[in-house]
């Protein structure tokens, strides 16, 4: 008995004793290593670096009115800033201040301006417009024509806080700008993101394009047109009212292009309409001269007549709104300013326009800007209009002249032009 | 009465030509006491050594075919014609006893147990009894005496620890085994034979043996047949054959209980703890010699396992993977028992709609919908209820006509391509049987419902949409606006994503913030709101919007053999048998492509088997078998095996198998979009015409994401077949203390059946490489044209020590051949399988102490499948048992631990992780 009990104990204590040591070893599934996204030290954060900076220090001046500080120290959000370093800061308060303080005042009056005299809010919203979220080095903004917008951290809508106010770089050969400022430096590193110079501040818009127009006093012709060429429109289902030029030159969602003639186009257009109207009808010179300066007489409201057809003046704005297919068919949705424009060259540079929603093929107009260094001296358009008497050449043959560019308010720019571009 | 013997004398014979059972049952009632006449013999049958009374023992008079069985006391009685007489007094375990009797004398025995190796007989290996030791093929045979004394909760826990076997938990009451690879929940090349009757669903694919069928007392025993079985059981058992058979009334009578009490979930890993019940009766009579009855019943209640694997899962079904990535960290986060979170888009497009800035939309910016853990969704409680009874009635001494019927009904869980919740299915098996020891013929139905059993993974992602739409949808004017947008779970997600990024925030905050806006009120699991949506999709079929499956598909199947031994045994013992099956598939469009109305399918098939000693040391076997589907052609499977006998008692087995399938219901006609957006197609014609895989041409989805599309042309779909060779051998050593049992095979598979990916365009314009996600996608079956070939072998020692203790062993390993890259076989099985035990039904005094504590390992693999494939590591687990037998009372208490040491394990990705399970069960009339 003994025996046996032994024997058992022989093979039933390992037994029992390698199947607890092997059971206490199942191992569950694999887990994989989480991902951990590293948050990067606060140590040389954008505000610090232009803190550190001397020649950045009227802009960091700037930084602390806004009450910007603690945002650009912040180590879990990255930013792309654009600032300009003292000279621009002279420049910009310069001109803020209409030259009240010259440009060769000591660093100190422009410090104390900045940090008692520039209202808070407005330093607050240059800031927040050169504060682009993400980091962007200049290598990854694109040099695609016409630029690229970056939402700012200036919001637009409060219950569309997605929707910011947007800054316009473009990299390209000989210089790179933002919106129409351009830089001078770049790349600089922060531990939250990279820091870019500009010549000058690159200030923010503050209206939107319907109020600015509306305060042009030589466009009332346009807004004549723009009222005439919404009529009739009605407001589409879900309450859209994109169909209204007027409702999207007050749209702040939108990034336009405008080019708007003058009211020495509009007269000119409608002298030779009306001239070459009647003279066709009638084949007598002065017949059509004296009708033709009658109808400029009359003013903008001539626009308002019979004469001119709704569809005429609406097919005419459109071809002023510059406009590209991103997808969605063509949209008025680029922001062009006049450096973005190329500079003449062999091959014509065309630009799509709101007549491409209803006529895809059609090529748009020319532009060409001419510089000096970076800045834009000239800017030009050129439409397709047709042979018009009694000039016999093409109406639009001759460019029309941005007599005011870079016009730029919160939902795109416009250029003043003196002709009215015909789109066909 | 006196006239009635008479009437039924004449009658007799004539009792084989009825098949109206009213008519049997009340000659049954009528014809008690007909047999009573000539000797009464009747007497008691103990233990000799613990005095305990003994049943079932069999009790046959010498010479003749008349015999009995004794009942829950020990006692029986027979008539003997004629005198002196002999009785024999036998049963498994004791050593068989002659007594001559001379009188109506009374012949009480003592029963003397023996501890004996290799003597029990088998009947699936040749479909005649044949000694275990001499069986021609592979075999494994589980009595009722062991079921009682092993160290499992439930009796198919027991089949993992046999030789061979892989066993696939999908949850606590849903367990499928198999052998020689191609381990699944619902494995299709492994059939199990309940009473005779394919256990497999007829719908659902998945074999119920664990969910409804034999309950645990009513079991006599199971036997497994590793390895191809066409031959004998049709089509099907590819692998193996598991066949479970129940208790004879007549043999098996008196009230049999067992309450089992236990305990789960004891450290709260997924739970907290709760209990586990197991209540199971059987009650037997023999009203007379003609007649006996037997009900069965057993309960199982519990908090179900949990599958708990939260690991992302990134890639298509079968051809995915688990990933690095959280919820936290992952904004397309897809966790393998998380649900709901398989929706997912490009949310790109509304970003650009937003006006994003084109730098955040450079690489694809998928999104997934936040999801629902597996145990905030499905029921934990899963009970499962099954139910039998038969009614036997001897219409002579020698033909048994029974009918039965089998009825479970439950909750469990349950993983296909989508993980299932099986919610108040109900499964019944009834059929009809004749039997002679010549003949038999046998007709059942297995009628299926589904009851309120829905998809875990759609009915989530609808609750997702119920709650809050993820795509922006067009408002009443059919614009999709800001408005729209907003009002999107996918289109809060983009504004609240590019708030954050426009306001410098990082990738993962963006998400972070991103996600917590859209889901702002999303329902809490277990809130009332939640499960209001929940209620309501999963009751909605789902082919209207829902998750719940409708099937209620039945099999009917008629079959027959006959035992020509008698006339042919000069030449070869030879048997022949047939049997026609037809499948109605009915799930009212919510799983078959049957909405326009129920379908057929026929199946019809024959067999012949021929066995010849050729010399004293060698039997051959030769079998064969056709069978035909009506949307298949025919098949021929043939079998031949050799014994050879090289000692007493030691034997060497050669055979040479083969086995097909047809493709099961689903892989013919299922219909079904799962979790993950690809729709599950069958191999029937129809489904090119459906979905115009002709007009629209499909494309494999591996040669998409390779860059290089090639369309599929070939739709045709053929049955699978595998041709086997195997050696084996079992013998005594040792002086009949050693069982050694051994086996080796290689097989090869033709016509290999898995499952592929194609694509097709939604807009029936031709493919582009964005369709590779974008298109619709379909998995359809199909035949590999290359040969998968596995090859094993396995050992199994049991060594009988003294005082009725015994040690047993075993190893097994199966290996899969080298198959082309992408090539997905889902062999799912460990290269090394060990199971060791030490036991002992009776020590101490009287007898009365028993222990079994077993040991099984299985190696790490790879599991393939279509929920999820992944890393499967390495299981250790002990089993044990103690139980204390009361002759007195006839009872047996036991305590004892399915994973002893609660070592969590899972034996397939996305399947439930199983724990320990401590129970105490008191048993009356249990061994």
């Amino acid at each position: 008995m003994i025996i046996i009990k032994n024997k058992i104990k022989a093979v039933v204590l390992p037994l029992v004793a390698a199947g607890f040591l092997l059971t206490s070893c199942n191992k569950d599934v694999k887990q994989f290593a989480d991902l951990t996204p590293a948050t990067p030290s606060s140590a040389g954060s954008i505000a610090q670096t232009i803190a550190a900076t001397p020649n950045d220090s009227l802009y960091y001046r700037m930084i602390v009115r806004a009450g910007m500080v603690a945002t650009l120290n912040d180590s879990s959000r990255s930013f792309t800033m654009l600032i300009t370093d003292n000279n621009g800061m002279k420049i910009f308060v310069n001109a803020a201040t209409g030259g009240a303080i010259p440009l060769a005042a000591p660093d100190a009056v422009f410090s104390a301006f900045i940090a008692n005299t520039l209202p808070a809010a407005s330093a607050a919203g240059i800031v927040q417009y050169n504060t682009i979220g993400q980091k962007y080095p200049m290598a990854g903004i694109p040099g695609t024509f016409p630029n690229q917008p970056y939402a700012t951290q200036i919001v637009l809508d409060p219950t569309a806080p997605f929707a910011r106010m947007v800054v316009c770089p473009v990299v390209k050969a000989p210089f790179s700008y933002a919106n129409n400022i351009p830089f001078i430096s770049f790349d600089e590193a922060a531990t939250n993101g990279v820091i870019h110079h500009t010549y000058t501040v690159v200030a923010p818009p503050t209206a939107v394009l319907r109020s600015l127009i509306a305060a042009e006093p030589t466009l009332t012709y346009y807004r004549t047109a723009i009222l005439r060429a919404d009529s009739g429109q009605v407001v589409k289902p879900n309450n859209d009212s994109t169909n209204f030029f007027n409702y999207l030159l007050g749209y702040g969602l939108t990034n336009m292009t405008v080019l708007t003639p003058n009211d020495a186009a509009f007269q000119t257009l409608i002298f030779n309409l009306v001239y070459s109207k009647v003279f066709a009808a009638t084949g007598n010179a002065a017949l059509a001269l004296a009708t033709a300066n009658g109808a400029v007489a009359a003013g903008p409201a001539f626009l308002n007549t019979n004469n001119v057809s709704t569809a005429q003046v609406r097919g005419i704005l459109a071809y002023h709104f510059l406009a590209s297919n991103k997808g969605a068919g063509f949209q008025p949705n680029i922001r062009v300013f006049a450096e973005d424009v190329p500079p003449a060259i062999a091959t014509p540079f065309f630009i799509q326009t709101l007549v491409n929603t209803s006529v895809a093929t059609h090529p748009g107009i020319i532009a060409v800007a001419t510089f000096t260094g970076p800045a834009v001296t000239s800017l030009k358009f050129v439409g397709l209009g047709p042979l018009l008497t009694p000039t016999t050449v093409p109406y639009s043959g001759a460019p029309a002249t941005a007599v005011a560019f870079d016009k730029h308010a919160v939902n795109g720019v416009y250029h003043i032009i003196n002709q009215v571009l015909l789109p066909q | 009465m006196l006239i009635l013997p008479l009437i039924l004398k004449t009658k007799t014979t004539d009792m084989r030509k009825f098949t109206s059972y009213p008519v049997i049952l009340l000659l049954m009632l009528v014809s008690t006491g007909a047999f009573a006449q000539n000797v009464t013999i009747s007497g008691n049958v103990k233990n000799s050594v613990s005095g305990e009374t003994a049943g079932a023992v069999s009790v046959t008079v010498k010479g003749t075919d008349d015999g009995t069985f004794t009942d829950e006391r020990g006692h029986y009685s027979i008539n003997v014609k004629k005198l002196p007489a002999t009785l024999i007094f036998s049963s498994v375990g004791f050593t068989t006893q002659e007594i001559a009797v001379s009188g109506a004398q009374k012949v009480d025995v003592s029963f003397v147990p023996r501890s004996s190796l290799g003597q029990e007989v088998v009947v699936s290996a040749t479909r005649v009894a044949t000694r275990i030791l001499e069986s021609p093929v592979s075999i494994e045979r589980v009595s009722a005496a062991a079921i009682a004394s092993a160290p499992a909760a439930n009796y198919y826990d027991i089949v993992a620890r046999l030789k061979g076997v892989d066993i696939v938990t999908s949850s606590l009451t849903f367990v499928t085994p198999t052998t020689r690879g191609f381990s699944a929940s619902g494995n299709l090349r492994f059939n199990q034979l309940v009473d005779g009757m394919d256990n497999q669903a007829p719908g659902l694919n998945f074999s119920v043996g664990s969910v409804i069928g034999v309950t645990q007392l009513d079991v006599d025993n199971m036997e497994m047949l590793p390895g191809a079985s066409s031959a004998l059981y049709g089509p099907g058992g590819m692998n193996g054959t598991l066949l479970i058979n129940g208790k004879s009334p007549f043999k098996y009578q008196g009230l049999s209980a067992e309450i089992k009490t236990g305990i789960m979930h004891t450290d709260s890993r997924g739970r907290t703890p709760s209990a586990y019940y197991n209540w199971s009766m059987r009650y037997a009579k023999k009203i007379s010699e003609k007649f006996a009855f037997k009900i069965t019943g057993e309960l199982i209640s519990a908090k179900d396992w949990i599958g708990d694997d939260y690991r992302n899962y990134k890639g298509l079904a079968v051809s995915g993977a688990p990933a690095a990535g959280t919820r936290a960290t992952d904004p397309n986060y897809n966790g393998i028992n998380v649900y709901g979170d398989e929706t997912t888009a490009d949310i790109r497009p509304i970003l650009a709609g937003l006006g994003a800035n084109p730098a955040y939309l450079t690489a694809p910016l998928n999104v997934s919908r936040t999801g629902y853990l597996e145990k905030d969704i499905i029921n934990p409680n899963t009970v499962d209820f099954k139910g039998t009874a038969s009614l036997n009635y001897k219409i002579t001494p020698k033909i048994e006509a029974l009918v039965a019927g089998y009825f479970g009904t439950g909750n469990s869980t349950y993983t296909g391509s989508d993980r299932y919740s099986l919610k108040s299915l109900k499964i019944g098996q009834y059929k009809a049987e004749l039997n002679n020891k010549h003949w038999m013929l046998r007709a059942y139905t297995t009628q299926e419902n589904a009851g309120q059993s829905f998809n875990a993974t759609v009915t989530t992602r609808l609750v997702n949409e119920a709650w809050k739409a993820s795509p922006p949808k067009p408002n009443g004017f059919g614009i999709v606006g800001l408005p729209e947008i907003a009002a999107s779970w996918y289109g809060q997600y983009a504004i609240a994503y590019l708030t954050a990024l426009n306001s410098g925030k990082s990738q993962f905050d963006a998400n972070t913030i991103a996600r917590s806006t859209a889901d702002v009120g999303r329902p809490a699991a277990g809130s009332t709101q939640f499960k209001t949506y929940f209620d309501n999709i999963r009751s909605i079929p789902i082919k209207n919007g829902g998750g719940l499956f409708v099937d209620k598909t039945n099999l009917y199947n008629v079959e027959g053999q006959l035992n020509l031994t008698d006339y042919t045994s000069k030449v070869a013992d030879i048997i022949v048998g047939g049997n026609f099956k037809r499948y109605v598939l009915n799930s009212e469009g919510t799983l078959f492509a049957d909405s326009a109305g129920k379908i057929g399918i026929n199946e019809y098939g024959g067999y012949a088997q021929a066995s010849r000693q050729i010399v004293d040391r060698l039997k051959l076997t030769i079998s064969g078998r056709y069978d035909k589907n009506e949307n298949f052609t025919g098949r021929f499977t043939p079998r031949a095996t050799a014994l050879i006998k090289v000692a007493e008692n030691k034997n060497v087995r050669l055979s040479y198998q083969t086995a097909y399938r047809f493709p099961s219901t689903q892989q013919q006609y299922i219909d079904l979009q799962v979790g993950g957006g690809t729709r599950l197609v069958g191999g029937n014609p129809l489904f090119a015409t459906k979905y115009n895989f002709v007009s629209n041409p499909t494309y494999y989805y591996t040669s998409l994401q390779a860059g290089a599309p090639v369309k599929v042309t070939d739709f045709s779909f053929k049955p699978e077949s595998v041709s086997t060779y195997e050696v084996g051998y079992k013998g005594l050593h040792m002086n009949e203390r050693l069982l050694v049992d051994l086996y080796g095979y290689y097989g090869q598979y033709q016509n290999f059946i898995s499952r592929t990916v194609i694509v097709q365009s939604k807009t029936a314009v031709p493919i582009v490489l964005a369709d590779t996600s974008a298109g619709n996608s379909y998995s359809i079956p199909v035949n590999n044209a290359e040969k998968v070939k596995t090859h094993g072998f396995g050992i199994s020692l049991d060594y009988r020590l003294p005082r009725n203790f015994v040690v047993s062993g075993n190893y097994s390993t199966d290996e899969i051949g080298t198959v082309s890259p992408g090539f997905y076989t889902y062999f799912n099985s460990p290269k090394n399988r060990v199971n060791v035990s030490l036991a002992n039904t009776g020590f101490g005094k009287n007898k009365k102490y028993g222990f079994n504590v077993g040991y099984r390992y299985q190696d790490a693999f790879y599991y393939q499948g279509d929920f999820a494939s992944g890393d499967i590591p390495a299981i250790h687990i002990v089993d044990a048992q103690f139980s204390i037998k009361l002759p007195q009372t006839k009872t047996l208490i036991k305590i004892g631990a399915n994973n002893l040491l609660n070592e969590y394990y899972r034996n397939a990705t996305g399947n439930s992780v199983v724990g320990g399970l401590y129970y105490v069960s008191f048993g009356f009339n249990v061994y």
